[in-house]
């Protein structure tokens, strides 16, 4: 059951989580967390993924947020399925940090839910992860 | 294209792990992850539950979860080499540990999947061992039934995953040209339906197939194009047709946490708890929260079963998950006190088949438990001994349990007799015994006793128990 994971394009053309990865200067330690869990959705069926490091759907979203601990930062990508073509695909919505229970940006699942939307309504607006 | 996708990733993987910060994690979080998920991949293609592993390989279950679903952080989780090789074996598998270059993780890249994780057990072991046989169509099955059966057996028999076959026969693609009221579930099971010992074989396949489906949420995001109700009843019947709790138990269990807060149409839910009743997860949590409640209250907050189908479930729980005689009764007193307003001795009937339902009644500890406890039942549901001693010292003795009355009778001077009504019968089966003189109570239970103890039929465990009990409580109060 291999699946895409693909990441959302900003007005089209900007990637949503490359251009945070450079904003929040992860560490290529953090990447290469970040890296390794986005093959593992690829690659492996969802019972498989340990459910430490995939939480979803968010309470009344079709959000799930991947939970990445880095020395001393929580990274914690938002994403959703699909939410076109097939069904068992994924797409990374928005980079977000927890910090304290809360997330950086404060509005990320709403840019997140955002990004799903407009993504179903412009179906080009996203590239392989 | 895709292989153009496939390139361009190893290609940056290649350049990313010239990084020695971030190859060294890449390594670690490899390491980690391809462990957990091989405990996971091969426990389910075993189906074994965790703690049925943690007991094979002299561990507790939270080990087994911890090694399963490792804490997240930097450092490697303090997993033993003893721990892991104990894991193997449980899992019928060897311990590999090999020293590789950063570079072959590109070449992991892709190759690490739900499929190769996979091991077959020893037995199966095509090196050491021939491959047996494999099983054929039942030559007494209706003819679209071994077309079905035709297309499932080399399919689970050759045991690659090959989900997509699954989720197209799920949605009525492929099945054998049937009309409108024959559901893609019925094919399913109909086509693991062989004789021998190799449809358990079949059906654990099945369910391991199942399983995988279950896992990627598809109450959240139905993995099919078509009608995403119909996918989910069928694929919830065919869970519940199957009874296999140690691979559909968990993933079942996770459906209904996620479901319980919405309102999927009625049909869902009653597909979701058929499957969920023959599919049980751990000792406590369904029963607490459906199974009990369906029988103390008479419902539930989101399914619709009532007692019977909490009692169902708590029966199933006794046979699959924890032997636990003493729930099941319990069941029955609740049943028994709810009923009495709402319908009592009218519901005899159907109080009596939840009673033949009972494993092992015909066995004598069983049936003296049911006893014992049917003293907790609502008067109209329980089995009852009357005894009567005229004036003139005749006896009688009766005993009536699940519609059948035993009788013991004896009348000074005569022959002391044993009769049986069976239930729906008016006819009497009366037999005469040596007993003579004047009518003792204690020598007429035992010779009750005695027909009762040379019967076949399920009822006569029930009368011997409770005669013996009875008996038993005289000679106390005596």
């Amino acid at each position: 059951m291999n699946r895409e994971v693909w990441e959302f394009l900003v007005g089209g053309s900007r990637r949503v989580i490359s251009a945070w990865l450079k904003e929040e200067n992860i560490s290529p330690q953090e990447r290469a967390k970040l890296d390794f869990a986005v093959n593992q959705l690829r690659t492996l069926d969802l019972g498989l993924i340990s459910r430490k490091l995939v939480a979803g759907p968010l309470r009344g979203t079709k959000l799930y947020k991947l939970r990445l601990r880095c020395q001393n930062r929580e990274l914690r990508p938002l994403l959703c399925r699909g939410p076109i073509g097939p069904g068992h695909d994924c797409t990374l919505l928005q980079g977000a940090i927890e910090v304290g229970d809360k997330l950086r940006p404060k509005d990320a699942e709403e840019r997140a839910s955002e990004h799903r939307e407009t993504l179903v309504s412009r179906p080009t607006w996203r590239e392989r992860y | 294209m895709k292989e153009d996708s496939v390139n361009q990733r190893k290609e940056r993987l290649r350049q990313d792990l010239r990084d020695p910060d971030y190859r060294e994690q890449y390594a670690t979080s490899a390491l980690i992850g391809n462990v957990s998920a091989q405990v996971q991949a091969l426990r389910r293609q075993r189906g074994l539950s965790q703690e049925e592993l943690a007991k094979r390989v002299g561990t507790k279950q939270p080990r087994i979860s911890s090694v399963e679903n490792p804490p997240d952080g930097d450092k490697l989780p303090n997993w033993e080499v003893d721990t892991l090789d104990r894991i193997a074996k449980g899992l019928g598998t060897r311990l590999k540990i090999s020293f590789e270059t950063f570079g072959s993780l590109v070449e992991e890249l892709d190759a690490v999947t739900t499929e190769s994780l996979r091991r077959p057990e020893p037995a199966n072991d095509p090196i050491l061992f021939p491959k047996p046989p494999m099983p054929e169509p039942d030559p007494t099955a209706p003819e679209r039934t071994r077309w079905m059966q035709e297309l499932m057996i080399p399919w689970l028999w050759e045991d690659k995953l090959e989900i997509d076959r699954l989720l197209g026969w799920l949605q009525g693609s492929g099945l054998p040209p049937v009309g409108a009221e024959e559901e893609p579930y019925q094919w399913l099971l109909r086509g693991v339906s062989v004789p021998g010992p190799a449809q358990d074989t079949l059906e654990k396949r099945l369910a391991e197939r199942l399983a995988i489906i279950l896992g990627e949420q598809p109450d959240v995001d139905a993995p099919v194009s078509g009608s995403q109700h119909d996918f989910l009843n069928n694929l919830y019947w065919t869970c519940a047709g199957l009874r296999q709790p140690a691979f559909l138990g968990e993933p079942l269990w996770q459906i209904y946490r996620r479901v319980k807060y919405t309102k999927p149409p009625g049909a869902i839910r009653d597909a979701l708890q058929g499957a969920l009743v023959q599919n049980q997860f751990g000792e406590t949590k369904p029963l607490k929260e459906i199974w009990e409640p369906m029988i103390e209250r008479g419902r539930h907050r989101w399914l619709r079963g009532r007692e019977i189908v909490g009692y169902e479930g708590i029966l199933v729980r006794h046979l699959t998950v924890k032997p636990d005689l003493d729930k099941v009764l319990w069941a029955l007193g609740r049943i028994s006190q709810r009923w009495e307003t709402t319908g009592g001795a009218d519901r005899l009937p159907e109080f009596e088949r939840l009673i033949w339902k009972i494993p092992g009644l015909d066995q004598y500890e069983v049936a003296r438990r049911l006893v014992e406890s049917a003293r907790d039942w609502a008067p109209w549901a329980r089995p009852m001994v009357e005894r009567h001693r005229a004036a003139d010292g005749s006896l009688d003795i009766c005993v009536r349990f699940g519609g059948t009355e035993y009788r013991g009778d004896w009348n000074p001077g005569g022959l002391a007799t044993t009769s049986i009504r069976r239930s729906g019968s008016d006819q009497v089966d009366e037999q005469r015994s040596g007993l003579s003189g004047q009518p003792r109570m204690n020598l007429l239970v035992n010779e009750l006793l005695t027909r009762a103890g040379n019967e076949q039929a399920r009822e006569a465990r029930v009368i011997h128990a409770e005669v013996l009990a009875y008996a038993a409580s005289s000679r106390g109060a005596a």
